[in-house]
C-alpha cells in the first residue's frame, strides 16, 4: 500500500468512527461495548485494506465488518446478552430522553439479527436487497425481522401517542 | 415531532435518532490507537506464520523426497533454483552467514519481505523479514525500559538508539530458550528500526526444536547483533 493509500485509510478510521460508534450503539445498547466493537471493527479494516491493497468502498466494508463482528460477539457471548430492564413507567406526558429510554429497552429486546435488520435498513438506510446481501440472508428473512422490529418499536412508542 | 406511523421510515429514523440522544460520543484515543492494535495483530500474525511456513515447505520438501525429515543434508535437487528472493537477500547480508532460501511469505510492504531459513553447518536459523508502515507511537514502550518492543511473555534485552539522522532503532535480544505452540524456540535476536515512516524489522532466530523444524538448531543466530544493527539500515527493504 502506499503511503497516499495509508493516509487515505488514517482519514477513513478518523472520520467514520463517529458515524459507526452510533450504529455501534443501536445494536449494542451500551456505550462500552459499542467502543470496543467500533475498535475491534476498524482494525479488521485496516487489516483487511492493507492485504487486499484496495480501498474502494471502504465504507460498505466497515459496515459489514461492524454489523458481522456484533452478530458473532452475540453468539459467543449470548448470555451477556440483556435487556435495560424493565421500561419505567413515565407519569404524565413523556419527554424525548423517555422516548429514548423506550426506543433503547425495544431494541434490547431484540434478537441480535432483527436488530441489526432494524438498525442497517433505517439508520443506515439500506435498502432490503443491501441489507440481505450484506448479513447473507434471504429478502424474505429481512422483511420478516423488519417486520418484528418494527412491532416491537411501535409497542414501545404507543403509549407516546395517547 | 412527527406522530407518523412507525412504519414509516422517516418516523423510524428518527426513533433511532432519540435513541442515542444524551450518549456521549467516543472521546478516547482515536485513528492512532487503530493503528496501533493492527500493527500489533500483524506483528502477533507474522510470529504465528514461522511455524506455519515452515511446515509448508518442509512438507514441500519432503513431498519431493530431497529431505529426510529432521535431516539438515539435502540432495542436490533440493539445493538447485534458490528463491530469486533469497538470491536478493543474500547480497545484502554479509558473506559466509550460511544458503539462504525462502520458505514463507510473510504479510509486508517491503521487497524482502518473507521467511527465509539459514542452513549452515548442518544447523538451520530463521530470517524472518517485514516492513509494515508504522511509526514507533504505533508500538506500546514498556514501562520500566525505553523500547517499544511487543515480546510478551519473554526475559528478551532491549537496547533503543536514536540514530544521526534522527531514526530510531532497538535491538532486542533473548538468550533462553523459550517454550510455546508445541515448539522450543532457541535463542534469537531481533531489530527494528523506525524510519521514513515505516518499521523494518529483521528477527534471526537459531532454530527451533518441535514437529515443523527443518532440521537442528544453529549454536547462535544467523547473524551477529552488530550485523542485524546494519542490515537493518539497508534503504533497499523499504518499499
Amino acid at each position: 500500500m502506499t503511503r497516499g493509500a495509508d493516509a487515505a485509510l488514517h482519514a477513513f478510521v478518523e472520520s467514520r468512527r463517529t458515524a459507526l460508534f452510533r450504529s455501534a450503539y443501536l445494536l449494542c445498547g451500551s456505550r462500552e461495548e459499542a467502543e470496543d466493537l467500533v475498535q475491534t471493527t476498524l482494525v479488521k479494516v485496516v487489516l483487511g485494506a492493507r492485504r487486499h491493497r484496495r480501498l474502494d468502498n471502504l465504507d460498505a466494508y466497515a459496515r459489514r465488518t461492524l454489523v458481522n463482528t456484533f452478530i458473532a460477539a452475540r453468539r459467543r457471548f449470548w448470555r451477556r446478552e440483556r435487556a435495560y430492564g424493565e421500561v419505567p413507567d413515565v407519569p404524565g406526558q413523556p419527554v424525548d430522553s423517555d422516548t429514548g429510554v423506550m426506543v433503547r429497552a425495544a431494541l434490547a429486546r431484540l434478537g441480535p439479527k432483527q436488530r441489526a435488520v432494524l438498525v442497517l435498513r433505517y439508520w443506515e438506510d439500506l435498502s432490503v436487497a443491501d441489507t440481505a446481501e450484506l448479513l447473507g440472508m434471504r429478502e424474505s428473512t429481512v422483511k420478516s425481522h423488519t417486520a418484528r422490529g418494527l412491532a416491537a418499536l411501535r409497542a414501545a412508542v404507543r403509549e407516546e401517542h395517547v | 415531532m412527527s406522530r407518523g406511523d412507525v412504519s414509516e421510515v422517516p418516523r423510524v429514523t428518527e426513533l433511532l435518532g432519540r435513541a442515542l440522544q444524551g450518549v456521549p460520543m467516543p472521546s478516547g484515543p482515536g485513528a492512532d490507537a487503530v493503528f496501533a492494535r493492527a500493527a500489533r495483530v500483524r506483528w502477533r500474525r507474522r510470529r504465528a506464520v514461522t511455524g506455519t511456513a515452515a511446515a509448508v515447505a518442509l512438507v514441500g520438501l519432503v513431498g519431493t523426497g530431497t529431505l529426510p525429515w529432521n535431516g539438515p543434508e539435502r540432495s542436490g535437487a533440493a539445493r538447485s533454483a534458490p528463491a530469486s528472493g533469497a538470491e536478493r537477500l543474500a547480497r545484502l547480508l554479509p558473506p559466509g552467514i550460511g544458503e539462504i532460501r525462502e520458505v514463507g511469505n510473510v504479510v509486508g510492504e517491503g521487497p524482502y519481505d518473507g521467511l527465509y531459513a539459514v542452513h549452515k553447518d548442518g544447523g538451520v536459523g530463521y530470517l524472518n523479514v517485514q516492513v509494515l508502515p508504522s511509526r514507533r507511537e504505533d508500538w506500546p514502550v514498556a514501562a520500566d525500559e525505553g523500547c517499544s518492543s511487543d515480546v510478551p511473555g519473554t526475559s528478551a534485552a532491549c537496547v533503543s538508539e536514536t540514530l544521526p539522522n534522527g531514526d530510531e532503532r532497538e535491538s532486542t535480544e533473548s538468550t533462553r530458550e523459550s517454550r510455546g505452540d508445541g515448539t522450543t524456540s532457541r535463542p534469537w535476536r531481533s531489530v527494528r528500526l523506525f524510519t521514513k515512516g515505516y518499521a523494518v524489522m529483521i528477527r534471526a532466530g537459531s532454530g527451533f526444536a518441535g514437529r515443523w523444524g527443518l532440521g537442528p538448531g544453529l549454536d547462535a543466530p544467523p547473524l551477529t547483533a552488530e550485523q542485524l544493527r546494519d542490515v537493518v539500515t539497508a534503504p533497499e527493504l523499504l518499499p
